[in-house]
């Protein structure tokens, strides 16, 4: 068990620091000064030189990246260029606001696709199952930036439901939330279905059947477990990759969320902040990988033996 | 009246014209502590049979079509889902061919054997009630045993704890679908001890679900033999092994491997057993018959008792040599 | 005697057991411990046991589907063992395996013509497309099937027909040596006798020798000449086929043979009904392996390992107690 999550620990390591060169060298190849975005566009060469040395802009590429490692291995995400705020402490400000986004919508998707899939399931070919697909397929093809726009222009400026671009508390989630979980049900609804189907033909649903269990218990304890295993991946991957930042969402609902700070920083050139969001939300990854495992372990107790 | 009565039960898949007659007027009955074998081929409609009797199958597809299932004089076919939950596991529970695939593999051993006990006898739904069914089929160590998974235990040992969970509401009938089929010989020799001792020591009813004439003798008060969805052959089990009246009882007889016999060939039955819809007129066995005339695939014979208890379809049956 | 075409000499066969990636396994589960045997050209050798008793392992070990840990597997002189890449390749040829299972082992989207084409094809054994269909059409014909169904899908099969349609995409590259792992133990009674006379016929017809892998020694004695009996990874009994199901050496063989279902109500045979399962070839009982499940164990069968010695000329049993 010990070197089990010794070896875990070793690639998780591996990930994110082959993310962190990766990204660096990215952001390094884009065209473009940062000192520029700095100083303004009306800046003197002299001024423009001043913040090439004192962000040692100049040095070869490899050269900044082992300083940045260095730094990274002591625990320091460094300054912005464009703030000189804290770049952990930027993170830390707006995640909770991502943070909260993202669990209300997990809760309200979930909430609706488990009991969707599962019915969906039951009563195969029904009208119910049909209409359900034709929704869902809709759902997920909806592009995000469009639905957002739309619930946000009909509810919250139309119909003034909700506020238009405020956030001032946790009811403001309410529409962002609302609309991510929109674009998110109909994928696991599906997801739900497609492994309830597979599993209600198993045998060992029939032999619950044949033991005198009521189709509720059939249903939602022996067979829906079972089904969950699959999507439980899915989800962890999911929860992992918007807790990094939700980008469109938090863009048109002007929510103060990783995402704006890390489209913000991209359009900056802030490579201390580009660096410091891109390895916050690998890290968020490589951990939903580790609860994923966990879970695994818990939901279905093969995994556990096997390893 | 019998315990349990099936008559004349038609059981298709699909509807209307496109309908697939799988099981085609079979009659069966059975008495209490009595064991019953239902033998044929895969495709014979033995296990569809079998599943109908607590109305398991999945309709649709299957639509039972005719006929009446009567459990002590209460038909089957016409119970709400209430009746019918008490019905399955209470009085008729199941254990089926694959143990490895039919125990759910997310929950405990102990809690799956606890449910049935639960959904039947509540008042006795204790690890100690458990501890007693694992240790009545003969699984070493049963304290241990509880939370094992499913995959935790060998095949043999897996379709003894179906055996347990089966057992566990008290049923009156035990039905075994091809129990031991996926399993190994020594374990099958196992398995039909322990069903043998069980019926002695608990008095139930079993109906056994075989494509094997060799493991019937072992158990059997009575046989039926089915081919393409009908009753072929019914009768005392004794009286039937020794001397089959039915040329596909003769023939599926001689296609068990013999460790003694001399030949080097194994005897076969030629062809392949049709498929559903694809039923031949007349005598549906006749095209695989060794003694078909011509008249054979005109009319479908009906199935009679040629002699006392002996039920026979075919009008030109002979004995063995 | 002639000239053997399978020599197995001392096969081992061990698997670690899982440990993580930085720490080496101290256990290892031995599948097959040190067995040797050999196979004539056009005979058949049974091998019986239970499920766990290494049985399979050891059929693929032969063919090299599984690398043997230890020993020699010489086929027509060559030790398969030691072949690597090209060399092994060109020998690939000359075995072939049928599976248990006929619905895992077809690939369910390709045509009858192409799960047999595709041997020929690997093996450039058909020059164009017409000798190609010709050649699958006569091996459709060879294993009893309609030759204009090779344009069909192996789901529109009966089990037993696509048993077939596995032999004949084994026969496409006339073989010399099919291992047969557990052939009819999926099908029915009467399906399982088509299927055994079968590869009896193809046998006399092409000179095949097989190695016929069951756990039903019923199946086994009906096509075999010689008989292997394994437990736990080693050779427990190993004589002529008729020789070892009438008069049965070893406890564990007869153990095996009052098991077989049969259908004469009226024999009244003492039935020896093994206690339990095989157990774990991680740790395998001291001594005799199978002394724990023995109904005449003695006291040294728990500390001395019996070795298989010959008891009659052709007959080795390893057992004590075996005269």
């Amino acid at each position: 068990m010990l070197t089990r999550l010794l070896t875990r620990f070793w690639w998780s390591a591996v990930t994110l620091l082959g993310t962190a060169f990766l990204t660096f060298l990215l952001v390094n190849a884009v065209p473009g000064d940062v000192a520029r975005v700095i100083a303004g566009s009306k800046a003197s060469a002299e001024v423009l030189q001043e913040i090439h040395l004192k962000y040692h802009l100049d040095d070869p590429v490899l050269q900044r990246l082992g300083f940045y490692l260095i730094q990274l291995a002591h625990g320091d995400l460094g300054h912005s260029y464009v703030t000189d705020q804290s770049v952990a402490e930027a993170i830390l400000i707006r995640f909770p606001t991502t943070a909260a986004l993202t669990s209300l919508a997990v809760v309200m998707w979930v909430a609706l696709a488990v009991p969707l899939g599962v019915l969906t399931a039951r009563f195969r070919s029904s009208w119910f199952d049909r209409t359900t697909l034709v929704v869902a397929t809709v759902s997920l093809s909806l592009p995000a930036f469009w639905l957002a726009r739309i619930l946000q222009y009909c509810l919250a400026y139309k119909l003034g439901w909700f506020p238009v671009g405020f956030f001032r508390s946790f009811v403001d989630l309410l529409l962002p939330a609302a609309t991510l979980a929109i674009l998110m049900v109909g994928y696991y609804a599906r997801l739900v279905h497609t492994n309830m189907v597979e599993v209600l033909d198993s045998l060992y649903v029939r032999a619950a059947r044949a033991k005198g269990a009521s189709e509720t218990r059939v249903l939602f304890k022996h067979a829906l477990r079972n089904a969950l295993i699959p999507v439980v991946t899915m989800l962890g991957m999911d929860v992992a990759s918007l807790l990094g930042g939700v980008l469109f969402i938090e863009n048109v609902f002007a929510l103060p969320g990783i995402g704006n700070l890390a489209v913000q920083s991209v359009l900056n050139l802030d490579v201390p902040m580009i660096m410091g969001t891109v390895l916050f939300s690998a890290t968020l990854v490589v951990g939903a990988n580790w609860v994923v495992d966990l879970l695994y372990g818990w939901i279905d107790p093969r995994i556990k033996s096997a390893s | 009246m019998p315990w349990l009565e099936i008559r004349n039960l038609q059981i298709h898949f699909g509807r209307a014209a496109k309908a697939l007659r799988a099981v085609d007027g079979v009659s069966l009955s059975l008495e209490p502590g009595k064991a019953l074998c239902l033998v044929g081929e895969s495709g014979s409609g033995k296990s569809v049979t079998a599943l109908s009797i607590a109305r398991l199958l999945t309709s649709p597809p299957a639509v039972y079509a005719g006929g009446e299932i009567l459990l002590e004089g209460r038909d089957v076919l016409h119970m709400r889902a209430a009746e019918l939950r008490q019905i399955r596991g209470g009085l008729v529970s199941y254990v089926f061919q694959e143990p490895g695939a039919s125990l759910n593999p997310v929950f405990r051993i102990g809690n799956q054997i606890k449910e049935a006990l639960q959904l039947h006898r509540p008042e006795v739904a204790t690890d100690a009630e458990v501890i007693r069914l694992l240790r009545l089929v003969g699984i070493p160590a049963p304290e241990a045993r509880l939370k094992s998974y499913p995959h935790e235990l060998s095949g043999g040992m897996q379709q003894r704890v179906m055996i347990a969970m089966a057992l566990a509401p008290q049923p009156k009938l035990l039905v075994a679908d091809e129990p031991t089929t996926a399993l190994d010989v020594t374990i099958q020799a196992q398995i039909i001890e322990l069903l043998v001792q069980l019926r002695q020591q608990l008095g139930m009813a079993i109906l056994l679900i075989t494509h094997n004439l060799g493991i019937v003798g072992d158990i059997a008060d009575d046989v039926a033999v089915m081919y393409a969805g009908q009753i072929v052959e019914r009768g005392p089990a004794q009286e039937l092994l020794q001397r089959p009246l039915h040329p596909y009882t003769q023939a599926l007889m001689n296609s068990v491997p013999r460790l003694d016999s001399e030949t080097e060939r194994l005897s076969t039955i030629s062809g392949s057993v049709p498929r559903l819809g694809a039923f031949p007129s007349g005598c549906r066995f006749h095209p695989r018959c060794s003694i078909a005339r011509s008249d054979c695939s005109q009319a479908a014979p009906p199935l009679v008792e040629m002699e006392p208890r002996r039920w026979v379809r075919c009008p030109y049956w002979t004995s063995p040599a | 005697m002639s000239e053997a075409l399978l020599e197995v000499k001392s096969l081992k066969v061990q698997f670690p057991v899982e440990a993580g990636p930085l720490t080496r396994s101290k256990d290892f589960v031995r599948a097959v411990d040190d067995v040797s045997f050999s196979i004539e050209p056009g005979e058949t050798v049974g091998l019986v046991g239970e499920s766990g008793c290494g049985k399979t392992t050891l059929g693929r070990a032969v063919i090299r589907l599984v690398e043997p840990t230890a020993g020699q597997v010489i086929f027509e002189g060559q030790d398969l063992a030691r072949l690597k890449g090209a060399a092994l390749r060109a020998q690939r040829r000359k075995f072939q395996m049928i599976f248990q299972d006929p619905y895992a082992s077809l690939n369910p989207r390709a045509r009858v013509e192409n799960i047999i084409g595709e041997a020929l094809d690997i093996h450039h054994l058909a020059p164009n497309s017409t000798a190609r269909r010709q050649r699958v059409e006569s091996l459709l014909k060879d294993v009893g099937l309609d030759p204009s169904h090779a344009h069909r899908y192996p789901h529109e099969f009966s089990g037993g027909q696509r048993q077939r349609i596995g032999i004949a995409r084994a026969l496409a590259v006339e073989p010399k040596l099919i291992v047969c792992d557990e052939p009819v133990s999926a099908l029915d009674v009467s399906v399982q006798a088509q299927i055994v006379n079968l590869l009896r016929d193809l046998q006399q017809e092409h000179g095949i020798a097989y190695l016929f892998v069951a756990h039903d020694l019923a199946v086994v004695r009906h096509i075999s000449r010689r008989i292997l009996v394994m437990y736990l990874g080693r050779i427990v009994e190993t004589g002529e086929a008729r020789a070892v199901c009438q008069s049965p050496r070893h406890p564990y063989t007869q153990a095996l043979i009052s098991a077989v279902p049969v259908v004469d109500p009226n024999s009244k045979r003492q039935r020896i009904i093994l206690a339990g399962d095989v157990p774990s070839p991680i740790h395998p009982p001291a001594g005799c392996p199978f002394h724990p499940r023995c109904p005449v164990a003695e006291a040294r069968c728990k500390t001395e390992v019996p070795a298989l010695r010959e008891t009659a000329p052709g007959r080795r049993v390893a057992c004590h107690l075996a005269k």
